[in-house]
């Protein structure tokens, strides 16, 4: 990835680094409403270089998005963390039971999902509209939307109501967005429009077993590595929670794609078994 | 906790996530060689290396759609899978169910579990099915599924998956589970270290899982012929 970006990427000095500079601006926003929040073990700095070679030619901008701040989480078999506040429920995203007060000191961890959206690929055209491509795990899917996708990807129609519980009631919602802004010639402030081109979720008990539902990537976008991006950061994010069963049931034509993500088709034998009603 | 008929007399299920104590809970699942982990690590005679601990059993618990449980008030035949020492202080830690039930009775014993995450509307999975190894091959652990696809029934799940491993699939096809109906793969993340790079793998009992890395950004080259299709 960084020879990519420093092979001579030609772009306009000042409009880079305009654009890195408000880059680096909302991630110092990001990195200090995570100060606060200081139990996070996911994603939080952004670091941004700005590597001048010749004054006057061309401005090289390496961008590191999601490097961790892994204070929290220690190798080896036992997990000692601290206990989360349920005051802060607020941030935790299942639906409420009665927390029986923990009488041990050690609990594992309930950490939202805090990261910045990150950009993983943008594009600056000529006439100055800006397209990103981005990833977000905490930004709320909209139902419709994902309706449409669903529909565009061949999917059969599902109650609507049902989506929109599942997707609140699901560990984590992934989704890919591409945000289109365009600049306004007389000096308008820009358009920006979101439009959602990816999802993936996963159910989970937070602590041992995820599953991996519903991942699509539209037709339009696919071919360029979003879906392999998608599943990788899920994964990462479960496994960074030391959730370590991670299963998904793939249809056959997508069986490939994760095995090429490290996914195993029946490993030792262990199958999944549905339940069918027998009226 | 209601009586059910059909059980043995001092029996009792319920689903009720309070009623479980962790403490048994690892335990029953340990002496029916299960700790959580899909690929637990085994000592060298077949027992765990690791128990689940119990406190990460209760946040499983806290967080799983619905528990069912089957408890036992009298002791259990053919031998309990806890140690006498074990249960001893489990009497001494557990000091609310003793004042409820007297100090001369016994701490109701766990002897049949199991459990289901889901996402409250469309799909469901079932985990950490275990019965107590004298009371097996009494329909204890039958009790315990259909109590679970009964509840998941009632809130209108129907898409429930339960991983099997082939020694298991008799009992699930028993209960009414088959292969998938539209043919999907069962796939589990595995992919494991082939460099040396410690800080980008983690353990889980026998297998050692690479994590991802994190996204980077990609800049492209802006100019007239590329567009977002293909890149």
């Amino acid at each position: 990835m960084a020879t990519a970006l420093t092979s001579g990427a030609h772009l306009p000095q000042t409009s880079l680094l305009q654009s890195g500079l408000h880059l680096y601006q909302s991630a110092i926003l990001v990195h200090s409403s995570n100060l606060w929040a200081d139990r996070l073990s996911q994603v939080s700095e952004i670091h941004l270089t700005v590597d001048m070679r010749k004054p006057g030619d061309h401005a090289i901008l390496k961008a590191t998005f999601g490097s961790e701040k892994n204070g929290l989480h220690r190798r080896g078999s036992k997990l000692v963390v601290h206990f989360w506040d349920t005051v802060r429920s607020g941030f935790i995203k299942q639906p409420s039971t009665s927390v029986t007060g923990p009488r041990d000191a050690e609990l594992s961890e309930d950490v939202p999902f805090n990261d910045a959206d990150v950009v993983i690929i943008e594009k600056m055209h000529p006439d100055g509209t800006r397209e990103k491509i981005t990833f977000s795990s905490n930004v709320a899917v909209n139902v419709q939307e994902l309706e449409q996708l669903c529909l565009k990807v061949g999917w059969p129609k599902r109650a609507q109501s049902k989506v929109e519980a599942a997707i609140k009631n699901s560990f984590m919602v992934a989704s890919l967005s591409l945000v289109r802004e365009s600049s306004q010639p007389d000096g308008r402030p820009n358009e920006v429009k979101r439009e959602l081109i990816g999802m993936a979720r996963a159910t989970s008990d937070h602590v041992f077993n995820a599953t991996i539902w519903d991942v699509l990537v539209d037709p339009c976008y696919q071919g360029q590595g979003l879906g392999k991006a998608l599943v990788e950061q899920m994964v990462r994010a479960l496994l960074r929670r030391n959730i370590g069963n991670i299963t998904l049931f793939a249809d056959s034509q997508v069986v490939d794609f994760y095995k090429n993500l490290g996914f195993e088709a029946d490993p030792e034998g262990i199958k999944g078994m549905f339940w069918y009603p027998r009226f | 906790m209601a009586l059910s008929g059909g059980l043995l007399p001092q029996t009792s299920i319920s689903l009720n996530k309070d009623a479980v104590d962790v403490v048994q809970l690892s335990a029953l699942l340990a002496a029916t060689r299960q700790n959580c982990l899909q690929f637990p690590l085994l000592q060298p005679d077949g027992s765990l290396a690791e128990a689940a601990h119990p406190s990460k059993l209760r946040l499983a618990l806290h967080y799983s759609t619905l528990v069912v449980s089957i408890h036992m008030r009298g002791p259990i035949p053919g031998g309990d899978y806890m140690h006498t020492t074990d249960r001893k202080h489990q009497q001494q830690r557990t000091p609310f169910l003793n004042f409820s039930l007297g100090q001369s009775r016994p701490v109701p014993r766990l002897i049949a579990f199991g459990r289901a995450t889901s996402d409250h509307a469309l799909t469901a999975s079932i985990h950490d099915l275990a019965v107590a190894p004298s009371l097996q091959r009494r329909g204890f652990g039958r009790r315990i599924l259909q109590k679970l696809l009964r509840e998941l029934g009632r809130r209108g799940i129907t898409d429930i998956a339960a991983l099997a491993a082939p020694e298991q699939r008799p009992f699930f096809t028993a209960c009414g589970f088959g292969d998938d109906e539209l043919n999907s793969t069962t796939m589990l993340y595995l992919r494991s270290s082939m460099t040396s790079r410690e800080d980008s793998v983690k353990r889980f009992g026998r297998k050692s899982l690479v994590i991802p890395a994190a996204l980077r950004a990609m800049y492209m080259p802006s100019s007239g012929q590329h567009d977002m299709e293909r890149s």
